[in-house]
């Protein structure tokens, strides 16, 4: 595919993407599906960071998102801050959590790294939940304000699907272009093969670090959108479940890839909501789901129509 | 005059195995070194020790009068050792240039920040690591297969990459780790020449190979080495008459009957 053809190809979509919601403007219930939609596709994103470009599995991504809604929460209600410069300073803080495991986890391989990743996101859920000076504790933080720019209130599903989107392509943009760079490379070429990379002069604990510090970011960014959009947050839905949801979310939808994330979150999203007629069996489904695409598709939905797209083309070398 | 790469009773032991012992080795600048001996004679041990891969036992190395044991692998290759190893190590499911420009971070300076900005200082290092990159790949003769995945290159034309990914890295020193294996005789008379044309360079090399032929006709010198132990050295001439070489080689007969 040209360059040309790609470029259109993100226009149409960008514009398909912006009058989406136009469709379904009295339907606050799929307004509401398409803005979660939009938080996790970035928190998809974050993972993809960690485990796209370094090959690491991490399943605490639920305590930088946690962090990120906590401290928007507490900048904006406690400390009065306007939202915007709240939710730069929630990534800064969720970045800071991500470089200080960083450091332990960057000296520490396989399933090491995974249960550091877990024990982190755990430690997150069981500070929230105890300090209840700061976070309330089980009773949560409450009547968190809708963000404001200027003269504008992000306080409607709709509209608030449009500040979503923005940060989407945000993440999108800084995903391209960390795939297109130095750094991009250096980490791709350590998942690829840590030894030789170390050996071609790529530093293998800065760029980790960087990695991690990016990733918790955009988590942390998208744990912002999460608070200000439901209003209320308590400890409950940043636990470990969470953190295997958006793994789960990756692979589907193919990790390492541009769209891949976007395409996991956005039909994990939707596909628990149409199984929700199964109640709690849909957790079975879910599961089976799961193992089939790790089998068959092992590089998500995104490899799948690679495979079949290519089968339809003629070999050319 | 003093040598490029200094070695000094170079010792590398894996639990009671002395892989490298008391090893002294000495390569000067512009030189081709060789180093032969049987397999599991501790050579590519050896490169892996200058390389920062291993921690060595005992010993020591002085790499351009600097010392370099014990430091990291990425600062022992920004101070301008290359290597190529024995197996093939492309990055499957980079490109070529993707290969070989990966090379290029430890001789760019633009920030991260910068670098996902894309700056005009970071869009021109951009530029600069795509000109080198592709310089590399036209030197080994590959400039036409840069957007090829590394997967899909012939198993020579992969060698090649590895190459010019290591001299991507401008280094002082590059280190062939059997440059040849698994090469037919076609492939393995241009390498021949493009392993001349690095030295040309001004690039000094050491050479691990197990083809006598192309040993005898690129090295300067030869270093042969048995059991960890360096037991020759020098043109090949004097080499090639060593007892002790002709030994390691062919075995005296009673080499292994031990009852």
């Amino acid at each position: 595919m040209g360059l040309r053809k790609k470029i259109l190809i993100a226009f149409l979509l960008l514009a398909a993407a912006m009058i989406l919601p136009l469709f379904f403007k009295n339907s606050r219930y799929t307004l509401n599906l398409l803005n979660l939609a939009g938080i996790f596709i970035i928190l998809t994103y974050s993972l993809n960071f960690t485990h796209g470009y370094l090959g690491l599995i991490s399943i605490g991504q639920a305590g930088f998102f946690a962090i990120g809604a906590y401290v928007t929460a507490g900048l904006t209600m406690a400390l009065g801050l306007p939202y915007f410069p709240a939710l730069l300073l929630a990534g800064v803080a969720s970045s800071i959590a991500g470089l200080l495991i960083g450091f332990p986890a960057t000296r520490i391989s396989g399933h090491y790294f995974v249960l550091i990743t877990l024990g982190f996101g755990e430690i997150v859920r069981l500070i929230i939940l105890n300090w209840k000076e700061v976070t309330n504790g089980t009773n949560g933080v409450n009547n968190i304000p809708a963000p404001t720019l200027g003269p504008w209130v992000f306080d409607t599903r709709f509209s608030y699907y449009y500040l979503v989107l923005f940060f989407v392509l945000l993440t999108l943009l800084v995903t391209l272009s960390l795939r297109c760079s130095k750094y991009g490379r250096s980490m791709l070429a350590l998942k690829l093969g840590e030894l030789v990379a170390t050996v071609m002069g790529v530093n293998p604990l800065t760029n980790k670090l960087i990695n991690f510090g990016l990733s918790a970011f955009f988590a942390g960014l998208s744990g912002g959108l999460y608070a200000s959009y439901v209003g209320s947050i308590s400890p409950e839905p940043f636990s470990v479940n969470l953190s295997v949801d958006v793994l789960t979310m990756l692979l589907v939808g193919g990790s390492g890839t541009i769209v891949g994330p976007a395409i996991g979150a956005t039909f994990l999203v939707f596909l628990k909501e149409w199984l929700r007629f199964m109640k709690e069996y849909y957790m079975i489904l879910y599961g089976a789901g799961i193992v089939l695409v790790m089998i068959f598709m092992p590089y998500g939905l995104v490899g799948l129509v690679h495979r079949i797209a290519s089968r339809f083309q003629s070999p050319s070398d | 005059m003093t040598a490029l790469l200094n070695i000094e009773k170079l010792s590398m032991r894996f639990g009671g195995l002395f892989a490298v012992s008391e090893v002294d080795l000495h390569v000067h600048q512009g030189e081709i070194r060789g180093l032969i001996g049987p397999n599991g004679a501790g050579k590519t041990t050896i490169l892996n020790v200058v390389n920062g891969i291993y921690r060595p036992t005992s010993g020591s190395i002085m790499f351009d009068a600097k010392k370099i044991t014990g430091l990291s692998p990425h600062v022992i290759t920004r101070l301008g050792v290359a290597r190529t190893f024995q197996s093939i190590q492309a990055f499957q499911g980079l490109s070529v240039l993707e290969n070989v420009m990966v090379a290029r971070h430890t001789r760019s300076s633009v920030d991260f920040i910068s670098t996902l900005l894309k700056t005009p200082r970071a869009r021109r290092e951009e530029a600069g690591i795509v000109d080198k990159a592709m310089a590399s790949l036209r030197f080994v003769g590959l400039g036409d297969r840069k957007d090829f995945d590394a997967v899909n290159l012939p198993y020579g034309q992969k060698r090649l990459m590895e190459i010019a990914r290591a001299l991507a890295t401008e280094p002082k020193i590059l280190l062939l780790d059997e440059p040849t294996a698994g090469m037919n005789e076609s492939e393995t008379l241009p390498l021949i020449r493009l392993i001349r044309q690095i030295r040309d360079q001004g690039i000094t090399i050491i050479l691990i190979e197990h083809n006598m032929r192309l040993v005898m006709d690129l090295c300067d010198r030869i270093s042969v080495f048995d059991f960890g132990v360096k037991i020759a050295e020098g043109t090949r001439m004097e080499i090639q008459d060593n007892p002790k070489v002709i030994e390691a080689y062919l075995g005296t007969g009673d080499r292994y009957a031990s009852c």
